[in-house]
């Protein structure tokens, strides 16, 4: 339940779409367009999960990152994966330092330790190296020879991913892009959408974000907020829709529909099932209300569940995308009563 | 201010009514269209199957009397079943929430509140957050002027359409059903089914004991009929009864005809001296219907005309009228089927009275056994109550019934059967016969020769010149003047209006 609030819900509720509302104009900003993967990313951060964000070079993923981060006021960090880094690199390493005539290994942190961690190109690391990253997502937490560290909260990984020049790359394994609450998919801008980059970008203006918290009180206040998230009602029947949905997109399940059957090998584990409602949990949220409607469900169903259908080499030959299973999955859905 | 768990649940009453209604609805008109089915069966039978020459037997009629009930009461049963599953299925409390929750477009709000409040479920009080006083205010805003009764009204179209879908389906059913039944009668059976037919038309527009007794009688007379072990013989005793008491309701109707005759030409008699006409029927108790015209003659005379209405029963005396024609009939027909049997057995009394018409080829002018019978009938109609074949009536006296010319059939053209004469060749033709000549003939054709047509006196003589001269001598000789001894036995069935003008 979290901690008790001492201002009335229907203050909280307001204070959160004013959060939201702000952190959303505030990234625009530098970003033009691409509203839906900047919120996206937001819902995330405030429902505690990762991103994976899917895009081809010069898009604007980093940027959006950082101008997220700095709105938010958290500390950022950036890693390049490249395919000789290292997990210590990541998480950090033991280095031999001279205190006082004495020599003791002491820890020194790696760019993991921080509330926004951008991970570029994840896919171009090891998968050594790329697993180093799984503990910290999860566990919010590292282990550097025994010893375990925690990692300051909100933490919140955002990796992109390139999906050209596959050459040389580690898909990453289903293991890890399950543990990312969304994939965002960033698309080409619109011709009007690219001529307002270019005069943004191009111009002796350079356009900052400015963060919404006062500093230092940044972490505060978004654990606040995703307190307020997780306490969104779900009523039984809504359980029983996102269930619905999960049983229809697992093949050889009873509730599969033919699609699911035919083009995918694996489906949405039941985390899928708790991004789809802590996805809708924001969604209702931000439409004012304490409790998730079948619509707020549905909004989150693609970028929750698209990255954890796994297609056979049927779905791939005739490329059919998760997308389309998952929408006509959508579409024979009946919702309870 | 309202309580949104009292407002479900208030809901929840009036949905769960109102479906049981909508499921009531849904049976409803099948249940009346069997009910007007049942009803209507005779209108049905007389529109469809028996314009065919098909009947449901009585044996029959009973069977589909007991699908009619039997679909009755189905359907009633399912009209309680259907309401009382319709009434559980809706009183259910997030259903209902679901509903509201449709109604106000609350976005899954009240369900989620009824999923957490549900009386029937207390762990669902656990789930709750902080937040749920906000959901709770939220839903009385959404419920505030949510009035049960005014939103939630009976749609009955929707129902009813379906209904009226079923209906048809039950009568396309029950219709196959009695078709099934139907079947071609014997002779036996379609006067049986004839006189129950009248039976019921007297039981149904008259009040009178006689009348009823006999219909009573009619029925009786019916199931002998239809009883497989009863002799011909008997039967046609039993029809030549009913005949003759058919014949006795006739000459009622005939003398309340007078009556209604006096009455009506007295209207068109005008002033003075006057000759008026008229003709009428009336029911035997003499309030009868009349009919008439008249025209008056003689100084200061002016044309009258009058006419007589009253009385009931018309449509009885009709069908007892086609009923005497099936009579009649169908016991020709019985002992066209047991004729020689008959004849070894020397039962031509049978025939007494009864006003058959012959079989075609018979020679009406050989006194056949069959033919030397008459004079009063000697079999009674059935008493109600009794078995019929035992309890014949006396002969109602008066009529000489069994006389080959009286008026039995009664029959009128316009009155739906054209009558057709057994016999009709009264005469012998060339070469049949027992030394036939011409002195025997009534009449006979000639041709005037043209050599004689030539030496006439007066008028104009065509000459024939195109047919043959005769080359024989011929000569005029008497013609037989005296008329058959026998009554023609071509039953002429005279309409009732003409029997007072042709003697």
């Amino acid at each position: 339940m979290g901690a008790a609030p001492q201002i009335s819900p229907n203050e909280r509720v307001a204070e959160f779409r004013k959060t939201f509302a702000r952190a959303e104009a505030e990234v625009a900003r530098v970003i033009v367009g691409h509203r839906d993967p900047i919120r996206k990313v937001l819902t995330a951060l405030f429902c505690g999960g990762h991103v994976l964000i899917e895009g081809v070079p010069g898009l604007g993923k980093t940027l959006m990152v950082k101008a997220t981060a700095e709105t938010l006021g958290l500390s950022f960090k950036r890693i390049q994966f490249t395919p000789d880094l290292m997990p210590s690199d990541i998480v950090g390493t033991q280095v031999l330092a001279e205190s006082d005539g004495r020599r003791e290994f002491n820890f020194k942190a790696g760019p993991i330790f921080a509330h926004i961690v951008l991970g570029d190109e994840i896919n171009r690391a090891t998968p050594k190296t790329q697993s180093a990253v799984l503990e910290a997502m999860e566990e919010h937490q590292v282990t550097v020879f025994g010893t375990t560290y925690q990692l300051d909260a909100p933490f919140f990984v955002l990796a992109t991913q390139n999906p050209i020049e596959l050459e040389g790359t580690y898909l990453l394994p289903e293991a890890q892009m399950d543990r990312f609450l969304f994939k965002v998919v960033m698309g080409a801008p619109k011709p009007e959408e690219l001529r307002e980059i270019l005069a943004r970008t191009t111009g002796a203006t350079s356009y900052k974000v400015q963060s919404i918290f006062d500093a230092g009180r940044a972490p505060e206040k978004i654990e606040a907020e995703k307190a307020l998230v997780r306490e969104v009602m779900a009523g039984e029947p809504v359980e029983r829709y996102i269930i619905s949905i999960i049983g229809a997109c697992t093949p050889g399940g009873p509730n599969a529909i033919p699609e699911v059957s035919q083009y995918l090998r694996f489906g949405p584990s039941p985390r899928g099932a708790q991004s789809l409602i802590m996805c809708a949990k924001v969604n209702a949220l931000l439409e004012g209300r304490v409790t998730v409607s079948y619509e707020d469900v549905d909004d989150a169903i693609i970028p929750s569940l698209r990255h954890r259908l796994l297609r056979n080499f049927q779905a791939e030959a005739e490329n059919v995308s998760a997308e389309s299973i998952l929408e006509q999955a959508v579409k024979r859905l009946k919702r309870p009563r | 201010m309202v309580n949104p768990i009292e407002q479900i649940g208030e809901s929840r009453r009036r949905l769960a009514r109102l479906a049981a209604m909508r499921a009531a609805i849904w049976v409803t008109l099948p249940l009346l269209a069997t009910v007007l089915f049942a009803l209507g069966l005779d209108i049905i039978a007389a529109l469809t199957w028996e314009s065919f020459g098909y009947i449901l037997t009585d044996a029959r009629e009973l069977m589909v009397g007991n699908v009619l009930i039997g679909a009755f009461a189905a359907e009633l049963i399912a009209l309680a079943i259907l309401a009382l599953l319709a009434y559980r299925r809706a009183n259910d409390f997030l259903t209902t929430a679901a509903v509201l929750d449709h109604h106000v477009n609350g976005h899954q709000e009240i369900l989620t509140l009824a999923t957490l409040s549900d009386p029937a479920n207390p762990q669902g009080r656990e789930r709750r957050s902080p937040l749920f006083p906000m959901l709770w205010r939220r839903a009385i805003a959404y419920l505030d002027l949510f009035e049960p009764r005014r939103e939630f009204k009976l749609d009955a179209i929707q129902p009813l359409q379906r209904s009226a879908i079923a209906a048809g389906a039950v009568l396309v059913v029950l219709g196959l059903v009695a078709v099934a039944f139907v079947v071609v009668p014997t002779p036996d059976q379609k006067i049986a089914h004839r006189l129950r037919a009248v039976a019921r038309a007297l039981d149904s527009s008259s009040a009178t004991p006689a009348e009823k007794d006999l219909a009573k009688a009619m029925r009786d007379v019916a199931r002998d009929l239809e009883n497989p072990k009863l002799p011909a013989e008997q039967k046609l005793q039993e029809l030549a009864a009913m005949k003759r008491e058919l014949e006795k309701i006739e000459q009622q109707q005939q003398s309340g005809s007078s009556m209604a005759k006096n009455s009506s030409g007295g209207a068109g008699g005008g002033s003075g001296s006057g000759n008026s006409k008229g003709s009428g029927r009336g029911s035997g108790s003499g309030a009868g219907e009349g009919q008439g015209s008249g025209q008056g003659k003689g100084p200061g005379a002016g044309p009258g005309s009058g006419a007589g209405s009253g009385g009931k029963g018309s449509k009885s005396d009709q069908k007892m009228v086609e009923l005497g024609n099936d009579i009649s009939k169908a016991q020709a027909q019985i002992e066209a089927e047991t004729g020689p049997r008959d004849q070894s057995k020397g039962l031509q009394q049978a025939n007494n009275g009864s006003g058959a018409a012959p079989k075609e080829g018979d020679n009406p002018n050989t006194r056949s056994p069959r033919n030397q019978g008459r004079g009063a009938g000697n079999v009674e109609l059935p008493k109600p109550g009794n078995e019929a074949r035992n309890n014949l009536p006396a002969p109602s006296g008066g009529t000489p019934s069994g006389h080959r010319d009286d008026k039995g059939a009664m029959g009128d053209t316009h009155l739906g059967e054209m009558p057709k004469a057994g016999n009709y060749e009264r005469f012998y033709k060339a070469g049949e016969g027992p030394g036939i000549a011409i002195h025997d003939a009534r009449y006979v054709t000639f041709r005037l020769p043209s050599t004689a047509i030539g030496n006439a006196g007066a008028g104009r003589t065509v000459a024939d010149t195109e047919h043959p001269v005769a080359a024989a001598g011929f000569t005029n000789v008497p013609l037989k003047q005296g008329r058959l001894a026998d009554t023609p036995d071509e039953r002429q069935l005279m309409p009732p209006r003409y029997r007072d003008l042709i003697h």
